[in-house]
């Protein structure tokens, strides 16, 4: 650090190409949407200026409560069910033999290879009511009547999609976990071992703690993939109309836009929701902790 | 075992890349026509015998970009195969051809928002028109002598400013949505064909009874065709005066017929996943005779591999003679308005057109354009469709939806969909619709 604060102009213009490309690629395609959330731009004519219209269109859109609220619901089966899930396995991954250790990364990554189209094609096969494999197991073992055409039920279409979202990302996260772990210096574990630390004190006493930048990667990556989340749904349900409860906020977004033609709306509701994303991912790092692990 | 593992998993990653540009809409249907005996033989492009000697259209030099929707088999067949043999009636064009599957309606409006319209597209909605991105045909048309091409005429519909915007085989006019139902399930249940639409209720509660789903039908077939189908039946132009802006939803005659939708979701006549299913989910439904009724336009006939079926038109409740015609201004191909070469890019259309034509003629289905070409004698349930489309004593009320503004047609989307998952009531659906600006 001492030697960037000297050579200030140096990595200046070694930065620049890249910060150039950022700000023409990552950050110009902001500027639009935010200037046109001001106008009422519907199918393609800009119109006039509203001010905040759109947005306080957007605080009383109850819809809108409701699909953001799916986003939040899927963010907290992630945490507390896919991330667990998925240390698990990088633990058990970790303590298995050679042979197990490769079976395992490679079944458990498995879902993550496929497509999310074909994923979901498969899921909404399997649930199919009148040829699909959930409902014909169902009945052969007795408990046909508590079958349900959970995607086409609105209350329940996104519960499907969120299992789908956790089974896909299941994998990628292990891996991530994994690559975690194996960076923790041996000699940590081992010392435990000889004080007679058990498998579960070791991981949540030294393992844990020493994978808090891991940690801290992983949940920005789910936080931005699962609020992202739009072809999950779109797939499962067919690209079906059956309103908010069944749809993510992106959906929400990109149906009020290119189906409603209601551009400017759709571009409020798009800052909104990038605010609302942008506060979810500081308060996960404030929580986590923004120390450097730093082995001795 | 490293290199087998490996090995295995690069084939489930292409396995996968390969499902992921699979047309999930389109395989089966492929797959269950030949699977049966099918009741047309599947088209096939001329032989080059029987092409006059001088193909080439013209030799001219043209860039074009041509996008098309491929939501059918015979739409792919059409885009896949035949299209890309043009290089023998235009040896000095390169036509780079855009196809999709699903997902269309989307990409044409996004080229209309970016200006980046191709010269060539399958016209969907009235967005192209209204945004001026898509190129008036009446001066081409007439340069062309195009007309002297058609049996009437009746393909070239002007939209409501006038100008005829799309050129199409023809087909579109002909396509009668209709209820096409399975005789043998019929006279098991004890149906007859309904000639009311009180009659058409009961025959839905029988078969109910019997134990067999009433009706199938595509889910975005509710929101474009039945929904106005089911208000013919008490008012014969009502939907399309609401559409000219005469009524509102909320005005009885429309609001009845919202009410005969919700009445048939409430009793059960639909399937449990009629909102979500799958095309091919809702052919085998019928084609396995778990449905007894398939409710779709004359373009599905070639599809149905049920030995005894007939078809009827959904009756009105006074038994007066009404029918959707579906033939509208917004359906064919359109040439984009920044075209830079539209004398080409018409010819090209024309020429399209054509092959269409044959390939649809093939079918047994009516097309207004001349191809030369002896049709194969139609099937009798395509006579029959015809013959009603053609009688002047039915009253032809246009297709409506193909000419609603994209919100009002997105927000009907949305609340048949509402409305078909037990959401809404009647009442709250036409309140929702009038709310929209």
């Amino acid at each position: 650090m001492p030697i960037m604060k000297k050579n200030r102009r140096t990595v200046l213009l070694f930065t620049l190409p890249c910060l150039l490309i950022f700000a023409v690629f990552g950050i110009g395609p902001l500027l639009p949407p935010i200037f046109y959330s001001f106008f009422d731009y519907k199918s393609f004519k800009l119109g006039d200026f509203t001010g905040f219209a759109n947005y306080f269109k957007v605080f009383q859109d109850k819809a809108f409560g409701v699909v953001l609220l799916n986003n939040l619901k899927l963010l907290f089966w992630q945490f507390l069910i896919g991330a667990p899930l998925s240390f698990a396995c990088a633990i058990m991954i970790t303590a298995s033999g050679p042979k197990v250790r490769r079976f395992f990364k490679t079944a458990s990554f498995l879902p993550y290879v496929l497509s999310v189209t074909v994923v979901c094609t498969a899921w909404s096969m399997m649930l199919q009511p009148q040829w699909g494999v959930v409902q014909s197991l169902m009945e052969a073992i007795g408990i046909g009547h508590l079958y349900r055409p959970w995607i086409s039920i609105p209350d329940t279409s996104f519960n499907v999609a969120i299992i789908t979202v956790i089974w896909q990302a299941i994998g990628y996260n292990m891996l991530l976990y994994y690559a975690g772990i194996k960076a923790i210096p041996d000699n940590y574990l081992e010392s435990a071992r000889i004080d007679g630390a058990s498998m579960w004190q070791q991981v949540f006493h030294i393992t844990l703690p020493l994978l808090k930048e891991t940690l801290k990667f992983v949940s920005i990556l789910m936080i931005t993939g699962t609020m992202a989340m739009i072809a999950n749904v779109k797939i499962l349900t067919n690209g079906a109309r059956i309103g908010e409860k069944a749809y993510s906020t992106v959906l929400y977004i990109y149906d009020k836009a290119f189906s409603s033609m209601d551009f400017g709306y759709g571009y409020a509701l798009t800052v909104v929701y990038a605010i609302i994303c942008f506060c979810i991912v500081l308060i996960v790092n404030k929580m986590i902790g923004k120390e450097r692990t730093e082995y001795v | 075992m490293k290199r087998l593992l490996a090995l295995l998993l690069a084939l489930v990653m292409v396995v996968g890349l390969v499902a992921c540009g699979a047309k999930e809409e389109t395989a089966a249907p492929v797959a269950t026509e030949a699977a049966t005996e099918p009741t047309q033989p599947a088209p096939t492009q001329p032989a080059e015998e029987a092409v006059d000697e001088s193909k080439v259209i013209t030799d001219a030099k043209a860039e074009l970009r041509v996008m098309l929707s491929t939501e059918s088999p015979h739409l792919a067949t059409l885009a896949e195969e035949w299209y890309p043999k043009y290089k023998e009636y235009f040896p000095n064009f390169e036509v780079e051809f855009d196809i999709l599957s699903s997902g269309y309606g989307d990409k044409l409006k996004i080229a209309c928002a970016s200006g980046d319209m191709p010269d060539i597209f399958f016209n969907v909605g009235t967005i192209a028109f209204d945004t001026g991105t898509a190129l008036p045909l009446d001066d081409l048309i007439e340069k062309y002598n195009w007309r002297d091409n058609l049996k009437g005429g009746g393909s070239l519909m002007p939209y409501s400013d006038g100008h005829v915007y799309t050129m199409q085989d023809g087909r579109d006019s002909y396509y009668l949505p209709q209820v096409w139902y399975n005789k043998d399930i019929f006279e098991a249940a004890g149906c007859e064909v309904p000639t009311t639409y009180d009659e058409f209720v009961e025959v839905c509660k029988k078969l109910l009874d019997y134990g067999v789903l009433p009706i199938t039908t595509y889910n975005t077939h509710v929101q474009e065709c039945f929904l106005q189908m089911l208000v013919e039946t008490h008012s014969k132009d009502g939907y399309n005066r609401m559409i000219s802006g005469e009524l509102n939803w909320s005005d009885p005659e429309i609001l009845k017929g919202v009410e005969k939708l919700e009445e048939l979701v409430n009793i059960g006549a639909f399937a449990e996943d009629q909102t979500t299913i799958n095309y091919d989910a809702m052919v085998e439904l019928f084609n396995s005779g778990k449905a007894a009724m398939r409710i779709e336009p004359t373009w599905c006939f070639g599809g149905i591999t049920l030995e005894n079926f007939d078809f009827f038109v959904l009756p009105t409740e006074t038994g007066e003679k009404v029918h959707m015609a579906y033939g509208s201004a917004t359906s064919g191909n359109s040439i984009g308005i920044d075209t830079e070469c539209p004398d080409e890019a018409f010819q090209f259309l024309c020429w399209m057109n054509l092959q269409s034509a044959i390939y649809f003629e093939q079918t047994g289905t009516f097309v207004d354009v001349i191809t030369g070409y002896d049709p194969p004698e139609a099937h009798e349930l395509v006579v029959k469709s015809n013959a009603i489309v053609d009688d002047t004593s039915w009253y032809k009320d246009p297709y409506g939806a193909g000419v609603m503004p994209a919100a009002e047609y997105s927000a009907l989307g949305e609340q048949v969909g509402k409305l078909m998952t037990k959401q809404i009531t009647a009442a709250d659906f036409v309140t929702a619709m009038d709310a929209v600006e």
